[in-house]
């Protein structure tokens, strides 16, 4: 099976200490392996939004 | 008598300097994997996943200030030089763009010689440090195999439980389905290791290349199915599934209205309604209904089924009767045998005879 690879924002790639001088760019983007793509790092609210979920918030009866 | 005798020296004071330094990875791992076709991750081509060595080397003063330097890096793969002519390597200052694939099974060691001058002293500073990447031949990936429904499968036994249903066994390698399953051998075995279809009433038959049996529930109450993948001498991958009948727990609502019994009624209309989690159970489906009476202590049968009318002139009223429902519920079918259990009797056609069982 041979390796994917994925175009990923340099901004994320840099999560995983990868940049320019590490991976091909391509229109702007950066060519990660899928093993490069685990080690980014998400922030809760871009796995939250990944998986379509929003923030519940308890509503609050007021008198 | 007078020895050697021996000049002390007094070495100059120098200014003492405190160097580290270390051959850092950045951009993937040092060890490869090679699965015979391709290298893991690939260094090599475009796109790949190249990795940076970085020959960071710190100097600091006495008095812990550090000391900035210029450095003088050369790289070398198993003592041979690297230079900018060699494509599998990007010489990027102090740094070393790895872009080959190391040989599987084989190691290379990277050593990265870094000078300097120290600026105070004038003096030539070296540190080495040396990095070694590898290959380890991946083994084949493992077969592994699912079947359509595996692990414990429960299913109602009060809701139309007797159905058949087919089991496949799906062969998959490195996550994804199997192409084709051509010289790969399919065996369903019983709870004891026996052929399925030969041995048990509810493996009905094998189909699609012996990859998909049908079982009849209609024989389990719990049965453990065993599927074998096997290519030549060598078994490659196995599943199991285990179909369990399941009784929930039942309440019973008994209804006889013309009780208490009054002048003229002539036949008492038993029912029973049946209830479980799920809600209503079709009670003639589910059990075996039979309505009994106790007359002066002894039990005798007045119908079966639900609802039955009872004539009241069959119970004798005069033994201080008492009306009662049993039930049974029904259970998978067996095999009839001989008083060996081993010997199964059969019809004409050497169909295995069976009879319904019942339980509580």
């Amino acid at each position: 099976m041979k390796e994917k690879y994925f175009k990923i924002s340099k901004e994320h790639a840099l999560r995983a200490g990868l940049d320019e001088t590490l991976r091909t760019e391509v229109d702007g983007d950066l060519v990660l392996s899928e093993k490069d793509v685990r080690n980014i790092s998400l922030t809760i609210e871009e796995k939250v939004a990944a998986l379509g979920g929003v923030e519940y918030v308890e509503s609050v009866n007021e008198e | 008598m007078k020895l050697d005798s021996r000049k002390i020296a007094i070495l100059e004071n120098e200014d003492p300097i405190n160097v580290t330094s270390s051959l850092n990875v950045t951009g993937g791992p040092v060890v490869q994997f090679f699965d015979g076709a391709n290298y893991y991750p690939n260094r090599a081509g475009t796109p790949s996943s190249p990795i940076m060595m970085t020959h960071n080397v710190n100097v600091i003063s006495a008095s812990g200030a550090p000391i900035v330097v210029s450095l003088s890096t050369l790289f070398y793969e198993n003592d041979v030089l690297i230079d900018s002519a060699n494509m599998d390597y990007e010489l990027i200052g102090n740094s070393l763009k790895v872009k080959k694939n190391v040989p599987g099974g084989t190691a290379i060691n990277i050593r990265a010689k870094s000078q300097f001058i120290e600026p105070n002293t004038g003096k030539l500073y070296e540190r080495q440090d040396v990095v070694t990447l590898r290959t380890l031949v991946k083994a084949e990936s493992p077969y592994q195999m699912q079947l359509s429904q595996r692990g414990v499968v429960y299913f109602d036994a009060y809701r139309n439980p007797n159905t058949t249903t087919a089991v496949t066994a799906i062969l998959k390698k490195d996550g994804a389905d199997l192409p084709n399953y051509s010289g790969i051998v399919f065996k369903w075995l019983n709870s004891v290791g026996l052929d399925a279809v030969e041995n048990e009433l509810y493996a009905d038959a094998y189909s699609n290349g012996n990859r998909t049996l049908t079982v009849d529930k209609t024989y389990i109450d719990h049965e453990l199915m065993r599927c074998e993948a096997w290519i030549g001498s060598e078994m490659i991958a196995f599943d199991t599934v285990t179909f369990v009948r399941k009784f929930n727990s039942f309440k019973v609502d008994i209804r006889i209205p013309e009780l208490p019994l009054q002048a003229g009624v002539n036949a008492l209309n038993c029912s029973i309604e049946v209830t479980d989690v799920l809600g209503n159970v079709d009670a003639n489906a589910a059990f075996l209904v039979t309505w009994m009476v106790t007359e002066g202590g002894v039990n005798r049968q007045l119908a079966t089924g639900t609802p039955a009318a009872i004539p009241v002139s069959s119970i004798n009223l005069k033994a201080n009767p008492e009306i009662w429902v049993d039930l049974k519920r029904r259970e998978a079918f067996a095999a009839l045998t001989t008083d060996d259990p081993d010997e199964l009797l059969t019809d004409d056609d050497d169909n295995v005879l069976t009879v319904e069982t019942f339980g509580l």
